[in-house]
This record gives structure tokens, sequence and C-alpha cells, in this order.
């Protein structure tokens, strides 16, 4: 019962200690609050509790959702402690050439990373939405006063419905494989074309490695790892599409991470659904 | 206006008055007519999610707008499926007619953004378990926290209302830290990281360490009065991180200004 009190207290502690630390970084006073020595304190003491009730309570099947959730919980805070004393990470530009081949990169503080082999960006393609235009009463409207009567997108049938004031086909719109930017309506209305929005984006990415080329998809939700070092697609040359921004980490925790967090929803799911009886018969 | 905005208002409409209606019935004890405008509303409710995954080619769980509808849709569903498991807890039916109706209201002055394009970073296997999660525990959220607060005013069946409120939370209460978690999870796939300390994260860890200390208190004698503090803090935090956190100063530097 003691325990138990500990914990909602320490629970309590870190909580409030969370919501004035992330107000005090959304208005721009104490960013590194998370980093702060009253945190770190608080967290060392809930791991203690934590392994306190872990090691104390008695092993039954009844308890086996508090077992896992509890170890998983615990398994995310020492991977986050492996994660903070081993990580190896950088971002970097890296161009689109098939045959430049990097061995190691830059970091932010000017000394190089290795990988062990070489990598590089074969190609590099993005996908667009379809244009979205917005409705102005006339040129004079769009130039002079930027009045927007309202944003218009391509429905399913491939149509620009702006209701009261027409349609427009997309193939109308098009030119050249490519959405004009301003159409003149019959009514005089005037279409003026937004930017045009990623929908996606991808690479061709490879390593070079004990004689022979790999390759690879990179893709924004589709990173690559390759001996310990795990790729991201974070965005690229929006001007000329010449080189792609690319992060890199090596992080022994990485997967433990992920297997503390799916013990911990497993656990979770488990302690509370058997918590839950079934029952007959309205109460009130 | 299109045709289509308006086939959206008026559906919403009829949702909106149909949940209001059952639940107006379950509480006059007119079970079959409650069921039947449950089933109505719920079928307008549908359509609406029907119409914004037609509108926009994915599961409509990106915006504001599209997420409060799910919500809606997801109370009537609880409802049905609470009851088959725990009879005793059939007086609970108007919860969840009012509080579907609640999310709807707010869509009906809000931006309806008809056509929302996905980021690139939302096109992932996460993002549909992720919000859904969240939005099955939201919901159940808020018709514990109304539970919490009618039991309150009652006072004399106090108890019945808190051991209901706390069924409900013990069900939501996986699906929300599923949906934390999840999003970590997503996180590391896009981002390379599991947390960075956004904004919108920080505060989905509150709201899952107040309900955590509402659990964990409701154990101990002396606290268990207390611990329905801890889940209406848990609730305000709830609604801070769906609603509020956006606005925040600062914010336009958070990873989740999409949502």
């Amino acid at each position: 019962m003691k325990l138990l009190k500990a914990s909602v207290w320490i629970m309590a502690i870190i909580g409030v200690f969370l919501v004035i630390g992330s107000l005090c970084a959304a208005f721009g006073i104490w960013d590194s609050y998370h980093r702060s020595i009253f945190f770190i304190v608080a967290i060392v003491v809930f791991t203690i509790v934590l392994i306190i009730c872990l090691v104390r309570c008695k092993f039954s099947l009844k308890k086996l959702g508090f077992y896992i959730c509890h170890t998983g919980v615990l398994v995310i805070i020492v991977c986050s402690i492996v994660s903070a004393l081993t990580l190896k990470e950088t971002s970097f530009a890296i161009p689109v050439d098939p045959d430049s081949f990097y061995g190691e990169v830059q970091q932010n503080d000017g000394a190089f990373m290795e990988f062990g082999y070489y990598i590089s960006v074969a190609s590099f393609d993005v996908e667009k939405y379809d244009a979205e235009y917005c409705l102005y009463n006339s040129k004079t409207d769009f130039v002079e006063k930027n009045i927007v009567i309202e944003t218009v997108s391509q429905n399913r049938n491939g149509i620009y419905d702006m209701g009261e004031y027409g349609t427009v086909s997309a193939v109308e719109l098009k030119k050249d494989g490519e959405y004009v930017k301003y159409y003149t309506l019959e009514n005089g209305y005037v279409l003026v074309k937004n930017e045009e929005i990623d929908k996606n984006y991808t690479a061709v990415f490879q390593i070079y490695d004990e004689g022979e080329i790999k390759k690879a998809e990179l893709g924004v939700n589709k990173p690559y790892t390759y001996k310990g070092w795990k790729f991201y697609l974070m965005g690229y040359d929006t001007e000329g599409m010449q080189y792609v921004n690319l992060y890199v980490k090596n992080d022994p925790a990485n997967i433990p991470f992920a297997v503390g967090m799916w013990m911990t929803i497993v656990g979770t799911f488990i302690e509370c659904f058997l918590l839950i009886k079934p029952k007959g018969r309205d109460r009130l | 206006m299109t045709v289509l905005e308006v086939f959206a208002t008026v559906i919403c409409i009829i949702a909106v008055c149909s949940y209001f209606s059952a639940g107006v019935a379950f509480i006059f004890k007119k079970q079959k007519l409650a069921y039947i405008l449950s089933a109505v509303g719920w079928v307008a409710n549908l359509g609406i999610f029907v119409k914004n995954w037609y509108i926009n080619g994915y599961p409509p769980f990106a915006s504001m707008y599209q997420v409060l509808s799910d919500i809606s849709l997801l109370f009537v569903i609880l409802m049905v499926v609470i009851i088959r498991f725990r009879a005793d807890m059939k007086w609970l039916s108007p919860y969840f007619c009012f509080g579907a109706m609640l999310p709807l209201v707010g869509t009906l002055f809000m931006d309806r953004n008809m056509h929302w394009t996905l980021a690139p970073a939302l096109r992932s296997p996460y993002f549909v378990p992720h919000v859904f999660s969240y939005v099955l525990s939201y919901a159940l959220c808020v018709v514990a926290f109304l539970v919490l607060v009618i039991g309150y005013i009652k006072r004399r069946e106090w108890d019945i209302y808190e051991e209901a409120s706390c069924v409900i939370l013990r069900i939501a209460f996986p699906f929300m830290v599923c949906g934390m978690l999840l999003g970590a999870l997503w996180a590391d796939q896009v981002w390379g990281n599991y947390w960075t300390w956004d904004i919108k994260e920080v505060w989905s860890l509150i709201t899952v360490v107040a309900y955590l200390c509402y659990f964990h208190a409701r154990r101990v004698k002396k606290m268990k009065k207390a611990s329905g503090v801890f889940a209406v803090l848990g609730f305000f935090a709830l609604i801070f991180t769906f609603l509020c956190v956006n606005v925040l100063p600062n914010v336009a530097g958070s990873l989740h200004t999409y949502t």
C-alpha cells in the first residue's frame, strides 16, 4: 500500500512538472525542462519504485498483465538511458547522383562519421497532389486585393466544382500535362493555382559494400537499416531536386525500445481488461 | 456552398437531432424508440464518415473535422458493446447518446475542409491504428467524465456512478496507451526518434500520467475518495491535448501542427 501511495505521489509530481515545463517551453521560457536535474531525479525515483513493485509482487497468472506492462515501462526507461549514452546521429544533404559514393559524413561539430561502407542516392522522385485553385472575382481582385472567394479541389470525377460559380474539368486546366497557373472562366471569374503539395517522395538508395552494390528504396515512412545504421529520407531540394536530406542514426537501443513499447501496450490491455467482470441486471 | 457541403450539413444535423432525441428517450425509459433513434443517428453519422472517405480517398482520420466526426460514430457502437458485456450498466445509454452528439455539434461550427490533403508523413500503416485508438479512448473518456460529474451532482448513488466511470476508463485507458505508443513507434519510422518532447506528445503523456494516478490512487484506501480528482484532471488534460495545444505560442515548430 505504501508503494502504491509512493507511486501516485511520484507520478503526480512528474505530471505537474511536465505541465509546468511544457507550458514554459511553449512560451519560450524554458526549452530544456526535460533535461533538468529535478526531472531526472523524479524519473530515477519513479524507476526505483517501479523496480521495487516488480520485485515485491508475488507471481501469479492473474498478475501477468501487471508484470508485462510494468516491465515494458522499465525497458523503455533503460533503453532511453542507453540511447542517450550511445546514440550516434547526424543529418546531411547528399547529391542525387548514382556515381557519387560517400563513406563518411561531416557532423554539425565538424567531426566525421564513418559508416564502414559507401552510400549514394541513385535517383529521386516526387509525387504531387492534383493542383488546388483559388477562385477570385477578377484578376484585379487577385493582384490588388487578394480576396479569395473559395479554394477549389478536384473531385473524384476530375472536376473542379465551384457550385454557383460553375465547373471546370481538370483536362481543361492542363496544358502540356501541367496545370496552368491562371484560368479565366466563361463568367469572368479567375482561378489561380496554389503551390502544388507533395503527396509522397522516394529515393533509390545505394550501398557499396564488400565489392557489391545493394539498392533499397528510401521513403518518408520507409527508413532503411544496414549494419546498424538506419537511414531516413527527411526532405529534398525543392528548387532543383539536385540533392536530398538524409538523417542517419546508430542506436543499439532502437529495437529493445520498440519491444518495451509493445510489452507496455499488451500488458496494459491484459491488466485493464482482466479486471472488468461481466455482470447482469441494470443497477439504476 | 456545393451540393456535397449542403448534404454534409443536413446529415450532420439529422445525426445530432437523432442522438439527442435518443438520449431523451432513454431517460424516459422509451427503450425501443431510443434504440431506433440511436440507429438513425448512427447511420447518418456513418454517412458523414463514408462521405469523408470518398472525397479524400483515404481513411478520414486526418483533420480535426474528420476526427470529431469519427469520435461520434464510436459512441453508439461502444454503448452496444458495453451493455452486451455489462448488462448492469444499461443506465449509461443516455450518456453515450449525448456524448455522441457533442463532437458533431462541434463540427457544425467549424471549417469542414471537404478536401484535406494528406501530408507524406501521414501515409503510414500506423496512421489509422494510432488515431483510431485515440478516438476510441477519447469517446469513452467523455462518457466517463459525464458519468462522474452527474454522480457528483446526484451524490446519493455516488458509488454506482464512480464504479461505472472506472469501468469505462479501464476500457479507454489501454487504447489511450496504445495510441500514444503507436505514435512513438510511428515517429521512429518517419522522424527517426521515438520521442521528441513535442508539445502534443508531452500533453498526451500528461493525460496518461493523470489517469495512471487515478487507477493507482483508487487502490489506496486513503486516496480512493480523492482519486476522482485525477480522473477529472485527466479529462481536462485530454481536452487540452486534443483542442488547445495547437493554439499555444511557439507551437509552429511542433511536429503535430497538421493535426
